[in-house]
C-alpha cells in the first residue's frame, strides 16, 4: 500500500515538474510524541506562506508545496509542544517527533485583542493551566482560581451553594463596592464570569499590572481576567464526558453549651443582676423544677443536612472538518447546601464555531447558555443587606432548651412560651429568637437566572500581517427572583400579614469592537500595531411586585392577586455607556531589546458631562538577557527577561446616575383618614464625580533554567489610586437618604509576587512543585475625612483613614478583665457601674478616663498581608496525585457572631469555650468576662474582645488518580480514561474560633464595600467535600 | 481589497461620530431633584413626606423613650434584655452609639432635611400663591417641631437650614440651645403668618394657625419667657375654637380622635403602610406585644383618689392594672408587666387577624388640656395665682366629671365626693406644685414628663431621677457616635 502511494507521488511530483503552471509537490509524514503516539491536531505550515494543513487522527499531514520550495522550512506546530523546523530540501515525506514544551517558553499568551509570545510580555501576567481549574468542585471559574496566581486574592462571600465570589487582584484600590477585576471572556467584557463552565475553558490570564492591561483603560484597575473557550482541532473528533460525585460535611461547627450548662450560666447571671437595681429589673430564675422537664437540642447540627449531595457532569464533542472547527459542550451543576433548604443548580450549554471562510475571511460564533436556580436562604448579616439575617446566627444563639418542634401542638417552636400555654415566663427565660429549623422549612425564596452570552466574529486578514477583526458580543440575563414569607409562630407574630415579593430583571450589554492588528518586520527590528474603538452599552430594566394577606398559604396559590392585602409595584430601568479608542505599539529589537506603548481613551456616562473623558496610558520596556551573546552559550539558563512598566488606568464601578439625587416616593401621610402620597430625596447626588484613576508601577523578572525545570516569575509592584470613588457615610444629621459617592482619597498598594515551578522526574516517577506567594503593603495615603463603614446597628466597626489599610477596624482594645476593686479603681475611670470580671479597656489617649469617641484605636484589617497556594504533583506510571495548600496571613476577623453568643446581652446560648472559661471569683479569667446581662453595655461592646486572628491553611485539594492502561481501553473504543478521588478543604489550619475563616464578606457589606470585610456574622462556612469522579475520552 | 478598507474605515468614523449621545444616560423612572418640584402638586407631595418623618410609622422614631422611660414614670418593661439600649437610657448609663440615640437624631434630622427641600424647591414653583404659602408655612411648622424634639433631647445641635447639598451644607458644628430657640421662634411666627385656621376635612390633620400658636407657647414656655406663652395662648385661642372634650379618653381613641381638644395630632393609618408601631411596642406579649414603657408605681401613686378610695378615673384611663380591664374588654394580667403596669393611651384594641404593629391610632402631641395648664403655669409665675388657678380647675372639673360623661366608667351617674375638687391660690409655691403634678396625671404616658421635669430645674430632676444614673448635668443626652464619625464640625 505505501509503496503504490511513494510511487503515486512520484508520478505526480514528475507531472509538476514538467507542467510548470501547476508545479506542485506533494509532502505528507507523520508527527508523533517522543513516545511514539500519533499526534493529531498538530499544524503544519510552509513558513511565510499560507499553505498550511492540520494532522489527521493518524498524525498524518499531507501538503502540496508550491515547486521550488527545497529551500522552504516546513513548521511543525501543536500547543503544548516545542516546535519543529524542518528544511523541505528534497524530501517529500517526514518523520517528525515533537518534544513536549515543558517550559511553555513559547506559549502563546491572550494579552488584550491580541496573543503576545509568553517571551515578548512586558506587563504583570499570569496564566493557569485550565487543568488545575478543574480539579477542585467548585461552580465557577473565579472560585478556581484560588491559590494559583500570586497576587490575585479569592475568598467565596459566603458557603452557601451559588453565592458570588469575590476575587482581588493586587489588594485594594479602590474603597466602593467594586475591587472586582474585569472579565474578558472571549473578547467580550463581562463582570460576572459565573456562568462559563470550567471544563470549557482553555486559557486563563490574569494581567494585573498597567503595562498588561491599560489596553483595556477605564474598567482595568483592579485588574483584568482574559478568557478563553475551548475550540476543536481539525481531524480531530474528540468527545469528553467529565462526571463527578461527592459528599459534603461543614468543616467547623463552634460548640455550644448544653441546657445543664446554659441553666447554670443562666441562674448565675440572674443572681449577678439582682445585685444593686430595682426588683423590676430583676430576672426569674430557672428553677429546678422547670429545668426537669427540659429538652437539650443542639440548633445547629438541627439546620444541618447529614451529607449534602454535590454533583458535575459535562460532556463535550468537538472537532473540525475543513476549514470549520467547532466545540460543543454541556454541563450539570448541582450542589445541596450543608444547611437545609439551600440548593443550586446550574446547566451550561455552549457552541463554539468557527471557519476560515476565504484566505482572507475567517467568522465565527461563541455562545454559552446557561440557566442557574438557586435556593437562597440568609446566609450572612443580621438582615440589613435584606436578605434576612444568617439562619446560623438565629441557630446559634437560640437556646438549647427550646424543642424543635412544640409538645403541645406539634408545630416548629416560635416563642419558648408555646410549649407551656403561652406563659410568658419561658420567654424571659429562653429568649424569643426565631427557630432556625421551623424558618428553614418555611423558607421560600427561590432565583431563576439565564444568561445567554457570546459573540459573533469576523477577522479580515487584509495583508500580510494586517488584520482586521470586528466583534459583537452580547450578555443578556433574565432573572426571576420569587419570595414568599410565610405567616407562622407563636399567634401568627412572624411575617405578620404575610407577604409575595416577585421580581423580573433583563439586563442586557452590547459590545461592539473593531480593532486592527499590524504586525511588521523589518530586518531585526519587529513591530505589532494594535488600533482599535469599543462600545458598550448596557440596559438594566426590572419590575416587580408584592402582594400580601394571602389566606391560603400552600405553593401552589400563593401568587400575585391571591392575596387580599395592599398591593405594591415597580418598575425600575437603568443604563450606561462606555465608549472608547485605543491603541498599543509593540517593538523589538532582534526579540532582545522590547518596548510597548498603550493609549486609551474612555468616555462613561456615570459621570456627569464635564468629567466623563479619561485618558489612560502605559509603558514598558524589556530586555531578554539570555539572548545576548555572553549568555548565548550558557547551558542551563532558557530564558531570563527583564522588565518593567509604569502606567496609569481609570475605574468607573459606581452606581449608575450617582451625578443625580433620587426621590423616593414611599413616604405616605393621612389625611383625613386616607392615605396622602408623600416624597422625599432618598439619595443624594453628586454632580461633580469623576475618575477614580491609578498610577501602576511594576518591575519584574522571568527566569527559566535546566531546560524548563525550573521556572521563577518575581514582580514587584507600586500602585496608587487617587480621586477614589467612595460611598462615603455622611454626618446623620443630613438625614436618611443615601449618602452621595464622592471622589476622596489616595490608596496605596506595594507588593511582592513570586511563582516558582519545578518539574522533574525520577524514572517512572514525575512531580512537579509549584509554589506561590505574594506580600501586599495597603495603606490609605491620603483622605479628606476618615472613612467610617462597617456598621453594626449604628456604630461603625472600621474607619478608613491616613496611614492605615482600607476598612482598618477601629474600635476599643481589650485589656484584660478586672480582677477586683483595686484594679477598678487604678484603672482609667471604665464608669461607675464596673464590677471585678468587667471587660477592662484601654485608655489610648491617657485621659484617665475610657471615653468611646477618644479612645477607640486602629487594630488591623481584614486584607492578608501575605498569601499564598503551593500545588504538588506527583506522577507514578498510571497513578497521579496532587496536593494543594492555600493560605492568607495577617488579616484579622471581627466576630460579632461571638458578641451574639459570649457577649450576654440577651437570654441567648452561649458557646461551650465561654461557659467553661467565663470570670468567677475562684476563675479569675482574663480572657472572658463575668456573666451579667446588666454588665452588657460595657462587655459586650465592640472591641478587640472580638477580634481574631484570620490567618489560615487549608488543603484545598487532595486528589489521587489512577488512568486505565490504553490496551485495556482499546477494547472498548476509548481513548482515555481516569478515574480519581478526591477530598476538598479536608484540612484547615487556624486559630480562628468561628466556623471559617475564609467567609467574611457579609450581605451586610454589599453596600458598603471593602471597607466593611472581615466581619463575621455567623457566615455559611465552606463545606468539605469527598468526590469521586471519572473523565473519559473517546 | 480597497472596498474592504473603506468598509471598516467607514464602520470607524460611524463609531466615532455615535460618541456625541452615545454617552448621554439620564434617570429614568425616577424622580429626581431636577425633574421634581416643578408643579403645585409636586409640592403637595414633597410636603406630604415632611409629616411622614414626623409619625411613628418608623421605629426610628423613639420619642416615647425620651419623654417617658427616662423620666420617673415608666421604666423599659419588656422582655428581659429585649432592647437593652431602652434600658441604658432608663438607667443614665448608655453610650454615645445608643441605637435609640442614633435613631431618633437620624429621624428628626430626616424630616428637617425633608422640610429644608421644600423651603428651598417650592418658593419658585409656578402655582398657587395662597397654597404656596401654606405649604411653606407647614414645613416650618414642622422643622419647628423638629428642632423642638432634638434641642430638648440633646441641647447644642447643628443648625441646619439648607438640603445637604455639599460638605459645606452637611458638616455644620453646634448652636447653642438659645440659637436653635431663636429658629423655632422665628419659623412658628412665620407660619402663622400663612397657616389657615381650618381645613376641609380630606386635608384634617395638616397643621393649623391654632397649631403653630400652640407650639410657639410651648416654645416661649420651655425658654421661661410668661408673658409670651400667654399673648400666644390668646391668639390661639382667637384662631381656633378650642375647648376640652368631655370624656377624657376620647383624646385616645381611633374614632374620637381629631377632636375638639386636639391641637396638633401625628395622624396614622392602619393597613396602608401609614399603621404606627407604637400599639405593639406597648401591648402585653398575649397581643405579640413587646410591653415597653411600663408605668412605675411611682407614677401610680400620683394620682389622687376621693376619701371613697375612688381613683380619679384618669389612672385607668392611663394605666392597666391589675383589677382593672385591658384595652379589649378583657381583665387586665399584672403578670403582662414586670412592673405589674402596662400603659394604654397609645395600645389599640386588637383588630381581628391584623397585625398589631400596624395600627390607626393617631399620637396626640399637643391637646387644649395642655395649653390651659401651660397657660396656668405662665400665670402663675407672673404672679397672678388667681387667675392661675382657673384653667387648671378646667382640667381638673373635665377629670372628674367624666364620671357624668363616660357611661362605660364604674360608678357612672355622679361625681365621688372629695375627688379632684378645685385647687385653691395657696400661695405661688402651692400653685406651681399643683399645676406640676397636674401636668404629670394629665399628660401621663404622652411623652412629656422627662422634658418638663429638666426645665423644673436641677432639684426636681435629680429628686425625681434618684436611683439611675442620673445627674442634671446630664439632662441633654450624647450626641450620637455616628455623627461624631461623620461631621468633622462637631468633637464632642
Amino acid at each position: 500500500m505505501k509503496n503504490h502511494r511513494l510511487n503515486f507521488l512520484f508520478l505526480l511530483l514528475t507531472i509538476a515538474i514538467a507542467t510548470p503552471a501547476y508545479t506542485q509537490v506533494l509532502l505528507s509524514g507523520t508527527v508523533k510524541s517522543v513516545l511514539g503516539e500519533p499526534l493529531p491536531g498538530a499544524n503544519v505550515i510552509i513558513m511565510n506562506s499560507t499553505i498550511g494543513t492540520y494532522t489527521d487522527a493518524e498524525g498524518v499531514f499531507k501538503l502540496e508545496a508550491p515547486a521550488g520550495s527545497s529551500n522552504a522550512v516546513l513548521a511543525i506546530s501543536l500547543i503544548g509542544y516545542n516546535t519543529e523546523e524542518v528544511i523541505i530540501g528534497d524530501k517529500v515525506e517526514f518523520s517528525v517527533i515533537l518534544t513536549e514544551d515543558l517550559k511553555m517558553l513559547n506559549e502563546v499568551v491572550v494579552t488584550g485583542y491580541q496573543t503576545e509570545e509568553r517571551g515578548k510580555i512586558l506587563g504583570s501576567v499570569s496564566t493557569v493551566s485550565p487543568e488545575l481549574l478543574t480539579k477542585i468542585p467548585v461552580s465557577g471559574i473565579d472560585q478556581a482560581l484560588q491559590g494559583r496566581v500570586p497576587g490575585v486574592v479569592v475568598s467565596q462571600n459566603t458557603g452557601a451553594p451559588g453565592e458570588g465570589v469575590s476575587v482581588r487582584i493586587r489588594g485594594l484600590g479602590s474603597i466602593n463596592s467594586s475591587n472586582t477585576p474585569l472579565y474578558i471572556i472571549d473578547g467580550i467584557p463581562t463582570q460576572d464570569a459565573t456562568s462559563v463552565s470550567p471544563q470549557d475553558i482553555l486559557t486563563i490570564s490574569v494581567l494585573k499590572d498597567a503595562s498588561a492591561s491599560a489596553i483595556y483603560g477605564s474598567r482595568a484597575a483592579n485588574g483584568v481576567v482574559l478568557i478563553t473557550t475551548k475550540i476543536g482541532t481539525n481531524n480531530k473528533q474528540v468527545i469528553q464526558f467529565n462526571s463527578q460525585i461527592g459528599f459534603q460535611q461543614p468543616t467547623r461547627l463552634v460548640p455550644m453549651a448544653t441546657t445543664d450548662q446554659y441553666v447554670s450560666i443562666y441562674n448565675e447571671a440572674v443572681l449577678a443582676d439582682t445585685v444593686g437595681t430595682p426588683s423590676f429589673l430583676w430576672r426569674p430564675l430557672i428553677t429546678d423544677d422547670i429545668k426537669s422537664g427540659l429538652p437539650n437540642v443542639n440548633q445547629v447540627k438541627a439546620i444541618m443536612r447529614p451529607n449534602a449531595l454535590l454533583q458535575t457532569h459535562s460532556l463535550s464533542i468537538s472537532g473540525g472538518e475543513g476549514k470549520t472547527k467547532y466545540f460543543i459542550s454541556g454541563n450539570y451543576y448541582s450542589q445541596d447546601g450543608i444547611i437545609k433548604a439551600s440548593d443550586y443548580k446550574r446547566i451550561t450549554g455552549r457552541i463554539n464555531v468557527e471557519s476560515q471562510v476565504k484566505k482572507w475571511l475567517k467568522t465565527g460564533v461563541n455562545l454559552n447558555v446557561s440557566t442557574a436556580t438557586t435556593d437562597l436562604v440568609g446566609s450572612s448579616g443580621d438582615g440589613a443587606g435584606g436578605n434576612g439575617g444568617s439562619v446560623l446566627r438565629y441557630a446559634y444563639f437560640r437556646s438549647p432548651a427550646i424543642p424543635i418542634r412544640s409538645q403541645a401542638t406539634g408545630d416548629y417552636t416560635d416563642k419558648p412560651s408555646d410549649n407551656y400555654n403561652g406563659n410568658n415566663l419561658y420567654n424571659n427565660l429562653f429568649g424569643d429568637g426565631y427557630n432556625p429549623v421551623g424558618m428553614l422549612a418555611y423558607n421560600n425564596n427561590k432565583r431563576i437566572a439565564d444568561r445567554l452570552f457570546g459573540k459573533v466574529f469576523v477577522t479580515l486578514n487584509l495583508l500580510e500581517g494586517l488584520s482586521f477583526t470586528s466583534n459583537v458580543g452580547v450578555d443578556y440575563t433574565s432573572q426571576n427572583q420569587r419570595r414568599f414569607d410565610r405567616n407562622w409562630g407563636s399567634g401568627n407574630r412572624i411575617n405578620n400579614p404575610n407577604r409575595l415579593t416577585v421580581n423580573n430583571d433583563r439586563n442586557h450589554t452590547l459590545t461592539f469592537s473593531n480593532f486592527i492588528n499590524y504586525n511588521k518586520t523589518f530586518g531585526d527590528h519587529n513591530f505589532t500595531v494594535l488600533l482599535g474603538t469599543e462600545a458598550i452599552k448596557a440596559s438594566n430594566y426590572s419590575a416587580g411586585a408584592t402582594d400580601m394577606s394571602f389566606a391560603n398559604q400552600s405553593s401552589t396559590l400563593t401568587y400575585l392577586n391571591n392575596g387580599i392585602g395592599v398591593k405594591t409595584l415597580s418598575e425600575s430601568q437603568a443604563g450606561n455607556a462606555l465608549l472608547s479608542f485605543f491603541g498599543k505599539i509593540g517593538y523589538d529589537y532582534n526579540e532582545k531589546y522590547l518596548a510597548s506603548v498603550t493609549l486609551r481613551r474612555d468616555g462613561s456616562s456615570r459621570f456627569g458631562p464635564n468629567n466623563r473623558w479619561g485618558n489612560f496610558y502605559a509603558g514598558s520596556l524589556g530586555w531578554r538577557i539570555d539572548k545576548e551573546s555572553f549568555l548565548q552559550n550558557n547551558s542551563w539558563i532558557d530564558k531570563l527577561l527583564l522588565r518593567a512598566g509604569y502606567g496609569v488606568i481609570g475605574n468607573q464601578e459606581i452606581p449608575n446616575y450617582a451625578f443625580s439625587d433620587e426621590i423616593g416616593v414611599n413616604n405616605p401621610y393621612s389625611f383625613g383618614n386616607t392615605k396622602n402620597v408623600g416624597y422625599a430625596v432618598s439619595k443624594l447626588g453628586n454632580a461633580n464625580i469623576k475618575w477614580e484613576s491609578s498610577s501602576q508601577l511594576n518591575a519584574g523578572v522571568d527566569l527559566a533554567i535546566w531546560n524548563g525545570k525550573l521556572l521563577m516569575s518575581l514582580d514587584y509592584f507600586n500602585k496608587v489610586t487617587s480621586s477614589l470613588l467612595v460611598n462615603q457615610p455622611i454626618a446623620s444629621s443630613a438625614g436618611l437618604a443615601t449618602a452621595p459617592i464622592v471622589n476622596n482619597g489616595k490608596v496605596l498598594n506595594r507588593g511582592l509576587e513570586l511563582a516558582l515551578n519545578y518539574s522533574d522526574k525520577i524514572g517512572a516517577f514525575t512531580y512537579t512543585i509549584s509554589p506561590n506567594a505574594a506580600l501586599l503593603h495597603n495603606e490609605v495615603l491620603s483622605v479628606d475625612r476618615p472613612i467610617a463603614g462597617g456598621a453594626y446597628g449604628s456604630q461603625y466597626t472600621t474607619l478608613t483613614e491616613k496611614g492605615y489599610q482600607i476598612g482598618s477596624f477601629y474600635m476599643l482594645e481589650m485589656e484584660g478583665i478586672f480582677q477586683n476593686q483595686s484594679d477598678i479603681f487604678t484603672h482609667a475611670n471604665q464608669g461607675g457601674s464596673i464590677k471585678p470580671g468587667d471587660v477592662k479597656f484601654k485608655d489610648q489617649d491617657g485621659s484617665g478616663t475610657i471615653d468611646y469617641n477618644k479612645d477607640r484605636a486602629h487594630v488591623g484589617s481584614a486584607i492578608p498581608k501575605v498569601t499564598g497556594g503551593l500545588n504538588i504533583a506527583l506522577g507514578y506510571k498510571n497513578f497521579d496525585l496532587s496536593v494543594f495548600f492555600q493560605g492568607a496571613y495577617g488579616q484579622k476577623i471581627l466576630s460579632v457572631l461571638n458578641r451574639d453568643i459570649e457577649g450576654f446581652y440577651r437570654p441567648f446560648n452561649v458557646t461551650e469555650r465561654y461557659y467553661s472559661n467565663h470570670w468567677t471569683p475562684e476563675n479569675p479569667s482574663n480572657q472572658y468576662p463575668r456573666a451579667s446581662w446588666s454588665a452588657s453595655g460595657n462587655n459586650a461592646q465592640i472591641s478587640t474582645r472580638f477580634l481574631e486572628s484570620g490567618s489560615y491553611t487549608r488543603l484545598k485539594n487532595l486528589q489521587l488518580g489512577y488512568t486505565i492502561p490504553k490496551s485495556i481501553l482499546e477494547k472498548f473504543n476509548i481513548t482515555a480514561l481516569r478515574i480519581y478521588f478526591s477530598g476538598a478543604n479536608l484540612l484547615t489550619f487556624t486559630k480562628y474560633s468561628g466556623m471559617d475563616p475564609e467567609m467574611t464578606v457579609s450581605d451586610n457589606s454589599k453596600t458598603d464595600g471593602d471597607k466593611a470585610n472581615g466581619i463575621d456574622w455567623g457566615t455559611y462556612p465552606a463545606a468539605k467535600s469527598y468526590n469521586f469522579g471519572v473523565n473519559v475520552t473517546f | 481589497m480597497k472596498k474592504i478598507i473603506k468598509v471598516i474605515i467607514s464602520v470607524f468614523l460611524v463609531a466615532l461620530s455615535g460618541c456625541s449621545n452615545f454617552l448621554e444616560e439620564n434617570l429614568q423612572g425616577k424622580f429626581s431633584s431636577a425633574t421634581f418640584f416643578k408643579s403645585q402638586q409636586d409640592a403637595i407631595l414633597a410636603i406630604n413626606g415632611v409629616y411622614n418623618s414626623a409619625s411613628f410609622i418608623s421605629t426610628n422614631n423613639a420619642l416615647w423613650v425620651f419623654g417617658d422611660v427616662a423620666s420617673d414614670d415608666a421604666t423599659k418593661g419588656g422582655g428581659a434584655g429585649d432592647q437593652g439600649d431602652i434600658l441604658f437610657v432608663d438607667q443614665f448609663n448608655y453610650v454615645r452609639s445608643n441605637t435609640v440615640l442614633e435613631n431618633t437624631w437620624k429621624q428628626y434630622y430626616d424630616g428637617i432635611s425633608r422640610a429644608n427641600y421644600v423651603l428651598y424647591y417650592v418658593p419658585p414653583i409656578n402655582m398657587d400663591v395662597t397654597l404656596r404659602n401654606r405649604i411653606l408655612g407647614e414645613a416650618k411648622f414642622l422643622r419647628a417641631y423638629f428642632y423642638f424634639n432634638l434641642v430638648n433631647i440633646y441641647g447644642e445641635i447643628p443648625l441646619k437650614l439648607i438640603p445637604p447639598f455639599s460638605s459645606s451644607e452637611v458638616n455644620i458644628p453646634k448652636s447653642s440651645v438659645d440659637k436653635i430657640y431663636t429658629q423655632i421662634v422665628t419659623d412658628l411666627q412665620e407660619a402663622i403668618k400663612v397657616l389657615p385656621k381650618t381645613y376641609t376635612s380630606s386635608d384634617l390633620g395638616r397643621v393649623t394657625k391654632g397649631a403653630a400658636w400652640g407650639m410657639l407657647a410651648k416654645a416661649h414656655l420651655y425658654q421661661e419667657q410668661w408673658s409670651d406663652v400667654l399673648t400666644a395662648i390668646d391668639s390661639l385661642d382667637a384662631a381656633g375654637n378650642y375647648s376640652l372634650v368631655s370624656v377624657y379618653k376620647n383624646n385616645f381613641i381611633d374614632s374620637t380622635q381629631n377632636n375638639t381638644e386636639s391641637i396638633f395630632e401625628i395622624q396614622h393609618l392602619r393597613g396602608q403602610g401609614m399603621g404606627s408601631y407604637l400599639s405593639q411596642y406597648f401591648s402585653p406579649s398575649a397581643y405579640n406585644g413587646y410591653y415597653f414603657n411600663a408605668p412605675l408605681q411611682n407614677f401610680v401613686d400620683e394620682f389622687e383618689t376621693a376619701p371613697d378610695d375612688t381613683p380619679d378615673p384618669r389612672l385607668d384611663y392611663t394605666v392597666g392594672r391589675a383589677g382593672n380591664k385591658w384595652v379589649n374588654g378583657e381583665a387586665f394580667d399584672p403578670s403582662w408587666s414586670p412592673t405589674g403596669y402596662l400603659n394604654r393611651k397609645n395600645s389599640e384594641p386588637k383588630k381581628g387577624t391584623l397585625p398589631i404593629g400596624d395600627s390607626g391610632l393617631n399620637y396626640v402631641y399637643m391637646r387644649y388640656a395642655d395649653i390651659l395648664l401651660m397657660k396656668a403655669e405662665a400665670l402663675n409665675e407672673l404672679n397672678r395665682g388667681d387667675e392661675a388657678i382657673v384653667p387648671l380647675n378646667a382640667v381638673r372639673k373635665r377629670a372628674r366629671e367624666s364620671y357624668l360623661y363616660d357611661t362605660a366608667l364604674p360608678g357612672f351617674g355622679t361625681v365621688p365626693t372629695g375627688l379632684l375638687d378645685d385647687v385653691s391660690n395657696g400661695g405661688k409655691q402651692a400653685v406651681t406644685d399643683a399645676i406640676r403634678h397636674e401636668r404629670r396625671v394629665e399628660l401621663g404616658f404622652e411623652f412629656h414628663r422627662y422634658f418638663d421635669l429638666m426645665r423644673y430645674g436641677q432639684s426636681a430632676a435629680e429628686a425625681a431621677l434618684n436611683g439611675t444614673g442620673f445627674n442634671y448635668s446630664k439632662r441633654y443626652f450624647l450626641i450620637p457616635q455616628s455623627e461624631l464619625d461623620t461631621n468633622p464640625a462637631i468633637t464632642n
